[in-house]
């Protein structure tokens, strides 16, 4: 257990610092060498590729639970930490965390204290990988591309609440005052004791389960049809695919099926849709079941799906209203969870020419 | 007994004649563990409830600062409210079956004490180590959660005792059942056929359906666990698709028979108090027996949103879900209506708490029916609409079950004296504040604001207007019912002057030692006595 | 006693069905892999072609009234171009949905080749004359947009005077990209999932790569169904061990006295 971290196995032996290190350790300082001879613009381009590489990795293993400028998460706002801690702890906090605490780094301590006592995993990630990581955090924000803190949300009251939503609140609210009126009708009833006609009964309650049966058939053959799942001959005119993880959404225009998948494919980072477009939504998840709640500019849910590890689920709406859309996400999925939303927008826009001959599903 | 003409429902016997139940002769000599379970499930729901009112608050946004034990405290309040409802109801309809058929005290007693096992297995696991995955533990959460490993192993043990225990004590009532029937007599087919001998009491009926279903969620619990097991042995991952409908198959399982027993409980007791009898005919056992197949089917409905379940799956889930409603609604709670229509009935707080928790299982229902309409579901699956209904749910069979125990404590003081009036005060505060702390459920539910959230996101702030609400109404409701355990249990110390101050003591010496010959025979004798 | 006879049997069902070999079976191949993804839904260019026949049409009276898949070869390959063009065609044949569903385009990339030499091409797969199969030359200019915008890239090797190049088919429709196919492993399967997406059959999932243990469905390819697999059996478990047990508690019939 001792030696999980590749920088501490560079033999496989247990405190062998071998030929090999010496001799990579010379090799790395040769070639800082060689990189310090070199002229400034390779040097500035050196570090640039650092930041690029930094950020890649960042997006990777750390956003999960922390962020750069965008406000504490699971763990710490990242941005100005280079200000705050020596390099040399930051290197190794990254590399080791799970040393560092158990040699008892009162810094470290204090920060699991602090942060709900949820410790950082050790990531794997070599000292190289931590180096490129401080140098994005150190990077000016603008050099860093790290996305505006979100512009101030403000807390809004209720909204009015959609048609879909509101009908299934009346239908239950009237169904319950049937039944809060004939239960007290039957309890009232026995003030005034009399015999009961039992066959009459049984043929009332015939009649009910009639009433009731063709009730129920008729509101399932009425409502089976309008059912999520796409039919046949349904085109998207956009396809997003949609990675869930803790605590996340990425949106990819191409597939993402392992962690890796994120930092090589073409992620979306300021999603936009626009009014009228059929868009498929391909959602899968990398590690445990998140859900996909599509939120509309009402802050009502319009459509939903789960993100299952291991399968790939095709939700499809049609994009009817424009304005900000929230997501959410709707399985728990551990500490974060509600922390878990992403954002896109609808705009107002002529779309492209759909191709799509029917339209399957329709968030009203 | 009753002198009950073929056509008509009694209205005018006397009260006392129908009220006095036969039972006197069977309690004194078989003692049971129900004041033991009276006592756990009285002490723990206050705990487990107090849980869900922080959890409110921690939501209303009144609790900073004790925010990190939402998730902890969440899971341990749904898997604790879950598994006391189905103990609580097991053991009140083990009660309510001893005077037909007679389980085994030893087994009885394992009960408890597994339970008991598995209950501080799971506060180690939650509060030492945080285990957070929720009651339904979805596959993977539990193996990658911010818990240590440790939790998690202790929490999937925890329910390894607690489903063992259960499934032992399901298959003992099903043992206890088949001693003294067939299976076709305690299924009820012979009414199917037309024949009315023997008869069987509905309780009996519902019982023996409710074991069966209770077996296979049982065992698919253990398959569960074991897969959890096997990819900790082997690390090869389990099919997410499989493991959730397994959980589901074992989780809405579990708790729809919870309210199934509490149902028995009511078939049972309710005839006392409204002085009519309330036998099975065939109407009844189609109705049971429809449930038998119909309830294992319902459970996809809580897969709809998975798209990649088959659609016809999904279709035959809402088509379950809604075929599972028809037998309950035409069935028991018409009969339930009819029974007590223009009856003698005698008000307790017994009897009103059940005749609530029929109402509650209703509206409940309707509320579960709705969602479990696929296109609804789109809109509600995971909002606060599935906590409102099985809350509505769960409240109801919690009345039934506090009715039952004040049934069973009131048996042991015949003659005393209610407070009729203190009851009525009692009942209407109960009844106010449940309203309240569901409707704010319904509400957010309908305003889409997602379940299992400690905070919420800043669009649906108003989310937090509702939970404070909420937490104020579960308060009052909560100490509302404790008023109530203490009338519970004082009924109980009333009527327990009878030299039966050591019931818990007792029960398990009683269980071991006692033949079991003579039980068999009272069992035999009052049936015969009921069935007249 | 009842527990000695039930137990060992629900334990012995459900270990039989625990030991089972896992359902390993071919994973559904129909994950879109990041390069032919990059290509959905691009616009394809509406440029003229002079088919085989002689005949000059535009490409976009091809995908009018069906879907129109395009692949890209020349004559004189002595590569992949022929062997791709007969895989093409088998699956093509196999699947039974030309001419009814789509049909095939095939371009040549070669500025050399001539409307003969698609007639020569016809021929030697034994197509000609199948009004459902294409074989077409483009100007370079209008060549060059077709291939630019699905990312097709070729290059003339002067030592050997053969092109490197890729092997892709795309389905167009409407215009647009509606499902992209490069060669290699499992192509056929993945044809005849995109012929079925082609015809308007929506597979409503395909499986991301992992050894996941005992799935509960499986999607066949070939006959376009979902096929249960083991994972069902084990979800029929807790019903039949119920059952079992049942049966084993009530087998004696109730005691009299």
């Amino acid at each position: 257990m001792r030696y999980t971290h590749p920088n501490y196995c560079y033999t496989g032996r247990p405190g062998g610092t071998g030929l090999r290190e010496i001799l990579s350790r010379g090799l790395k300082f040769l070639l800082l060498v060689a990189l310090l001879m070199w002229a400034g613009p390779a040097w500035a381009q050196e570090a640039n590729r650092e930041v690029e590489e930094g950020r890649a990795l960042f997006d990777e293993k750390c956003v999960v639970c922390h962020t750069n400028g965008g406000g504490d998460h699971i763990g710490p706002d990242l941005a100005g930490v280079v200000d705050r801690r020596s390099r040399e702890w930051l290197a190794r906090f990254i590399t080791v965390p799970d040393q560092v605490l158990a040699e008892g780094d009162p810094l470290a301590t204090e920060l699991l204290k602090k942060y709900n006592g949820m410790p950082m995993p050790n990531l794997g990630l070599s000292s190289d990988d931590a180096e490129d990581i401080i140098q994005y955090l150190a990077a000016p924000p603008a050099a860093a591309g790290a996305a505006a803190p979100p512009a101030a949300r403000e807390v809004q009251p209720a909204p009015e609440m959609l048609f879909a939503q509101s009908m299934i609140l009346y239908i239950f609210l009237g169904i319950t005052l049937v039944i809060v009126v004939v239960f007290g009708i039957v309890g009232l009833s026995t003030y005034e004791q009399t015999d009961v006609d039992v066959s009459k009964a049984f043929q009332l309650r015939r009649v009910l389960f009639t009433i009731g049966l063709i009730l129920v058939a008729s509101v399932a053959i009425a409502t089976l049809p309008q059912a999520p799942y796409a039919k046949e001959g349904t085109k998207a005119d956009r396809i997003i695919y949609v990675a869930a993880r803790q605590y996340e959404f990425v949106f990819s225009e191409e597939p993402i099926v392992t962690v890796e998948d994120i930092s090589r494919s073409r992620r979306i980072t300021s999603l936009e849709l626009f009014g009228g477009e059929l868009v498929e939504f391909r959602v899968t998840s990398l590690d445990v079941t998140h859900g996909f709640g599509i939120y509309g500019p009402e802050r009502q849910l319009l459509a939903q799906t789960q993100a299952m590890p291991g399968y790939v689920n095709r939700l499809l709406v049609r994009m009817e209203r424009t304005g900000p859309f929230l997501v959410l996400c709707l399985e728990y999925c551990a500490g974060g969870h509600h922390l878990m939303e992403a954002h896109f927008t609808v705009d107002d826009e002529e779309p492209v020419a759909s191709h799509s001959t029917q339209a399957p599903l329709i968030a009203r | 007994m009753h002198t009950t003409p073929a056509t008509t429902y009694p209205g005018t016997i006397g009260a006392a004649d129908a009220a006095a139940p036969s039972r006197d002769l069977a309690v004194p000599e078989t003692q049971s563990t129900i004041y033991a379970w009276m006592l756990t499930t009285a002490a723990l729901f206050v705990i487990l409830a107090l849980l869900g009112v922080y959890m409110r608050l921690v939501q209303g946004g009144a609790l900073a600062g004790l925010e990190s034990w939402f998730y902890p405290m969440m899971t341990l309040h749904g898997i604790g409210m879950a598994g006391l409802w189905f103990v609580a109801s097991m053991a009140c309809a083990c009660e309510a079956l001893r005077k037909h058929v007679l389980a085994s005290s030893a087994v009885a007693v394992f009960a408890l004490a597994g339970t008991v096992v598995g209950v501080v297995l799971l506060l180690v696991s939650v509060f030492m180590g945080r285990f957070a995955a929720g009651w339904y533990f979805l596959y993977p959460l539990p193996l990658q959660g911010e818990w240590p490993a440790w939790s998690a192993v202790t929490f999937l043990l925890a329910l390894t005792v607690l489903g063992v225990t259960w499934l032992v004590w399901s298959l003992d009532i099903l043992r206890a059942v088949a001693v003294k029937y067939s299976l076709s007599h305690a299924l009820g087919w012979h009414y199917l056929r037309g024949e009315t001998e023997p008869a069987v009491p509905p309780a009996v009926i519902i019982v023996t359906v409710s074991m069966i279903v209770n077996v296979v969620a049982l065992v698919a619990a253990v398959v569960v666990l074991v897969l959890f097991y096997l990819e900790l042995l082997t690390g090869r991952p389990s099919d997410a698709l499989l493991m959730k409908n397994l959980t589901f198959l074992f989780g809405h399982t579990l708790v729809n028979l919870a309210m199934y027993l509490a149902i028995a409980v009511v078939y049972d007791a309710l005839p006392d108090y409204a002085g009519r009898p309330w036998k099975a005919n065939k109407i009844v056992a189609i109705s049971w027996n429809s449930v038998l197949l119909i309830v294992l089917l319902a459970y996809f409905h809580h897969l709809y949103m998975d798209f990649v379940q088959p659609a016809t799956v999904q279709y035959i889930g809402q088509i379950a879900s809604y075929a599972a409603s028809l037998p309950a609604a035409v069935v028991t709670i018409f009969g339930a209506l009819l029974l007590v229509y223009h009856a003698p009935m005698r008000w307790t707080l017994a009897s009103v708490l059940f005749f609530l928790g029929l109402m509650g299982w209703a509206i409940g229902g309707i509320g579960a029916v709705i969602d479990s309409t696929i296109v609804a579901n789109v809109r509600l699956h995971n909002t606060l609409w599935v906590p409102a209904h099985f809350h509505t749910y769960m409240l109801a069979g919690f009345g039934i079950i506090v009715g039952h125990f004040y049934h069973c404590g009131r048996l042991q003081a015949q003659g005393r004296a209610e407070r009729t009036g203190y009851h009525t005060v009692l009942v209407t505060l109960l009844v106010a504040s449940a309203c309240g702390f569901l409707a704010m459920f319904y509400v957010g539910g309908a305003y889409s604001v997602p379940r299992r959230y400690s905070v919420y996101p800043i669009e649906l702030a108003h989310g937090a207007t509702y939970a404070l609400w909420a937490a104020v109404f579960a308060s009052v409701f909560l100490l509302t019912t404790v008023l109530c355990l203490i009338e519970v249990v004082g009924s109980w110390r009333k009527g327990a002057t009878g030299g039966a101050e050591a019931w818990v003591g007792k029960s398990a010496v009683a269980g071991s030692l006692r033949p079991s010959t003579p039980n068999a025979a009272i069992g035999t004798s009052a049936v015969s006595r009921v069935d007249q | 006693m009842w527990i000695s006879k039930s137990v060992p049997v629900s334990a012995a069902c459900l270990l039989a069905v625990l030991v089972a070999p896992a359902g390993v079976g071919a994973e559904p191949p129909g994950a879109v892999s990041p390069t032919e993804s990059r290509l959905l839904n691009r616009s394809v260019p509406d440029v003229p072609l002079q088919l085989a026949d002689g005949r000059t049409v535009s490409m976009s009276s091809l995908w009018q009234d069906k879907p129109l898949l395009v692949t890209f070869f020349y004559r004189n390959c002595h590569g992949i171009c022929s062997p791709f063009l007969g895989w093409v065609r088998d699956a093509v044949r196999d699947d039974g949905g030309s001419g009814r569903d789509y049909r095939i385009l095939a371009l040549s990339f070669d500025e050399e080749d001539t409307a003969a030499d698609m007639r020569s091409q016809a021929d030697a797969l034994g197509l000609a004359g199948d009004p459902d199969w294409l074989f077409a030359v483009a100007e370079p200019e209008a060549l060059a947009r077709v291939t630019g915008a699905l990312d097709f890239w070729y290059r003339l090797d002067p030592a050997t005077g053969q092109y490197d190049h890729g092997a892709l088919l795309a389905a167009v429709h409407e215009g647009r990209v509606a499902r992209a196919l490069l060669g290699g492993s499992g192509f056929v399967e993945r044809f005849r999932i995109m012929a079925r997406e082609l015809r308007g059959e929506f597979i409503p999932f395909y499986t991301v790569p992992n050894q996941t243990a005992w799935r509960c469905f499986s999607f066949d390819p070939v006959s376009g169904r979902l096929y249960m697999d083991w994972g069902l059996l084990i979800l029929g478990v807790p019903t039949l061990v119920a059952m079992a047990v049942t049966f084993g508690l009530f087998r004696r019939g109730p005691r009299r006295g």
